[in-house]
């Protein structure tokens, strides 16, 4: 019981344990402070780039029209896990934009709008609101489709509602487009690092880019896109995707073959269906369509050699078939995977701030350290006589740890006490708003801050264990010290 | 029928090394001290009366002999143990009365009862433990003092606090070193006094070290030290 006793005792009657108290304090606040404040940036960050980006992509090969049956395959998609809250299609093309005064290079997107605006989070960042379709509007009797704006271009090049954008964009055919378009709105969570392009209507653009019912990617929504098991979900969407393309593959190839059979040339069926024999047929029967898609006169011409039974050609056409079938792989990409750059620097800056917190938990050891060796030293009489009184070397230990503990616990108490009111207060302290995170510079309302209880628990358990580190020492002396010598010492 | 033998010493031995110098400072002490019995130990300075009397008290182990607490050999035990049997069966006045500073009269006679007892048990005994220590600082006529710190009372007070506290627990054995070597005349008297009446008491054995003569006069017994080895009267 004495342990306790003693314990409380020194703390509240020297004025070094309440130095002491003070330091653990202190630095329980700063780790917080920052720690919470980081958080906070990477949460809305994270939160930006869930809002614009899906959760998950899902692309087949490097084909502008991998995915060749988008409605049905999306479908299938969503009822694939409860998980997911649903699937929505999209093309992409990199694209000249040219604007009235101005021009840049970005990402032009081809989505569907009323999907997007269910599924997805669009609606939370469109200007204005209550857009729900892209349109055409009619303009000296020309006529324009609709286009979404990012914010990055909106601010950059002061863009305006029904100003004219023209697009410069390659179709699949590698032939030059250029499209205009009519600014209808813009999408814009202050995240200028992904508000670099614009959204139009998916099958406009898809007809532009001459890929016709087929889209390029499959956006999958996530109903918890923080899922802890985001990596190994990507493995299962993955993989259930790939069965669907194979399936497709499949069907091809049955397709191909039968329309070989069926054309009535006995030497076409007899050239080409080894091919498919001594080759993946699945794989052989997405090359074929892919080398026809792209090359059509080639793949006539390959066919055509092989009708002859040249050989040598077709071991050539065997290894184009071969090298198009390998890029015939399902590719599926989280949120984090996409902004991989920016996910890690936040990531790794919070692990790094942990570090930094750590070392200065070690310094925090250390002074603990010098703290508790003086008292000791000062409590050599207390110790003989507490000796004396039948105290044992261990108990007079424990008084010393026991006191560690409860600087630390009490450290800790006040430390996030205090970190709790600055934390939700500091928005209304124009110091930090203007000189710490000035909101244009973090482009940000108010300072975010996010207290994990993971970081809670790991700052109050590494500060009472950094005190006890500080007092074990001094603790182990106290309790090694002879009892006669303590009553003799002067 | 003579009392029981509350203590006993057999041929205690004790030497310091100093480096190459060995200094010995008991030879071959032995002695026993029946349970009410009152003992002085007189000597000049230096010649083992602490010493002796720590190993007694189970603060320091002797290089030769054993010590005997109610007939059992305590001074090889390990350290835990003698800790228990020094809380449990030993009570010691010391001349600089040692009491905790940052206690209050009344936590520094409770504190023996909080080393021995749990937290658990000092719960279901606290209520006890204070009427105790109340009755013991009423005794010693610091009853009015409870609250007081040890640092605002004269010399003759602290001794009080100090034997109250040693007595706490009834020892068996009380262990008192120059009791009175700080205090006046009449605080002295009033000391010994209670250190006679204690042992008279609660029939503990009495050793008291002093350079009083009048003061040994009063003991049961004499014992004298002299360059390490004991005479008795």
């Amino acid at each position: 019981m004495y342990t306790y006793t003693i314990a409380a005792r020194y703390m509240f009657t020297r004025r070094t344990t309440k130095a002491a108290i003070a330091l653990v304090a202190i630095i329980v606040l700063m780790y917080l402070m920052v720690i919470s404040v980081l958080e906070g940036f990477k949460d809305h960050y994270m939160d930006k780039i869930q809002s614009i980006d899906a959760h998950m992509t899902v692309d087949v090969g490097n084909f502008a029209g991998g995915i060749v049956h988008p409605e049905q395959w999306a479908g299938e998609l969503s009822k694939f896990d409860p998980g997911i809250k649903g699937v929505t299609i999209g093309i992409e093309t990199p694209a000249m934009s040219i604007f009235p005064r101005d021009r840049t290079i970005g990402t032009l997107r081809g989505i569907d709008l009323d999907k997007e605006l269910t599924i997805g989070r669009l609606r939370e960042i469109l200007q204005p609101p209550d857009i729900k379709e892209f349109g055409v509007q009619e303009f000296n009797t020309r006529k324009f489709n609709g286009c979404l704006v990012g914010g990055a271009w909106h601010k950059a090049f002061n863009l305006k509602l029904n100003d004219r954008i023209t697009f410069v964009f390659t179709d699949d055919d590698d032939q030059a487009k250029t499209v205009a378009f009519n600014i209808i709105g813009f999408y814009e969570g202050k995240n200028p690092f992904l508000e670099n392009g614009a959204f139009v209507d998916r099958k406009v653009l898809a007809n532009q880019i001459k890929v016709g019912g087929k889209a390029k990617t499959l956006f999958v929504w996530l109903k918890e896109p923080n899922r802890p098991d985001l990596k190994d979900f990507k493995e299962k969407l993955r993989v259930k995707m790939q069965e669907i393309v194979t399936r497709e593959d499949t069907k091809l190839t049955a397709q191909t073959i039968d329309a070989i059979k069926n054309s009535g040339d006995p030497k076409l069926a007899e050239a080409v269906l080894p091919v498919f024999d001594t080759i993946d047929r699945e794989r052989a029967s997405r090359a074929i369509d892919a080398l026809s898609a792209k090359d059509a006169p080639m793949a006539e011409k390959a066919i055509e050699l092989l009708r002859n039974k040249d050989e040598q050609m077709a071991g050539k056409l065997i290894a184009t078939l071969n090298r198009e079938g390998r890029k015939n792989k399902v590719n599926v990409e989280t949120w984090q995977e996409k902004d991989n750059n920016f996910y890690e620097a936040v990531t790794r800056e919070n692990l790094m701030m942990r570090g930094i917190m750590g070392v200065f938990l070690l310094l925090t050891a250390f002074i603990l350290f010098l703290i508790f060796d003086g008292m000791v030293s000062e409590k050599i009489r207390d110790i003989g006589a507490l000796r004396a009184l039948g105290a044992s070397p261990a108990g007079i230990q424990k008084c010393f740890l026991m006191q560690a503990i409860f600087i630390g616990g009490l450290g800790v108490l006040i430390g996030m006490g205090l970190a709790e009111l600055l934390l939700h207060n500091m928005n209304e302290i124009p110091w930090i708003r203007n000189n710490i995170y000035p909101s244009d510079a973090f482009a940000v309302d108010k300072i975010p801050h996010v207290t994990l209880n993971y970081d809670r628990i790991v700052i109050a358990v590494s500060s009472i264990a950094s005190a006890l580190l500080g007092a074990a020492i001094p603790a182990w002396r106290a309790s090694r010290m002879n009892p006669v010598e303590c009553l003799r010492h002067e | 029928m003579s009392n029981p033998v509350a203590l006993r010493a057999d041929n205690i031995g004790r030497h310091f090394i100093d480096g190459e110098k060995k200094l010995t400072v008991l030879k071959g002490v032995s002695l026993a001290l029946n349970a009410g019995e009152v003992a002085a130990l007189v000597g000049r300075s230096g010649s083992g009366k602490s010493t002796l009397l720590h190993i007694l008290g189970l603060l320091d182990r002797p290089n030769e002999g054993e010590v005997f607490i109610d007939g059992t050999p305590a001074g090889q035990l390990p350290e835990k143990h003698r800790s228990i049997v020094r809380n449990a069966r030993i009570g010691f006045v010391f001349q600089h009365f040692f009491l905790l500073p940052d206690f209050n009269v009344f936590e520094n006679v409770l504190m023996p009862a909080k080393i021995h007892f749990s937290a658990s048990q000092w719960m279901s005994n606290k209520s006890t433990c204070e009427k105790r220590a109340r009755e013991l600082l009423d005794g010693v006529g610091l009853g009015t003092h409870l609250t007081d710190s040890p640092r605002t009372l004269s010399g003759g007070e602290r001794q009080r606090v100090a034997i109250a506290r040693a007595l706490f627990l009834e020892p068996k054995i009380l262990l008192c070193d120059e009791p009175t070597g700080n205090l006046d005349q009449e605080s002295g008297k009033r000391i010994m006094d209670l250190i006679f009446d204690a042992s008279a008491r609660t029939g503990a054995a009495a050793m008291v070290v002093t350079h009083d003569a009048s003061l040994a006069e009063r003991a049961h017994r004499r014992l004298h030290l002299d360059d390490g080895v004991l005479k008795t009267d």
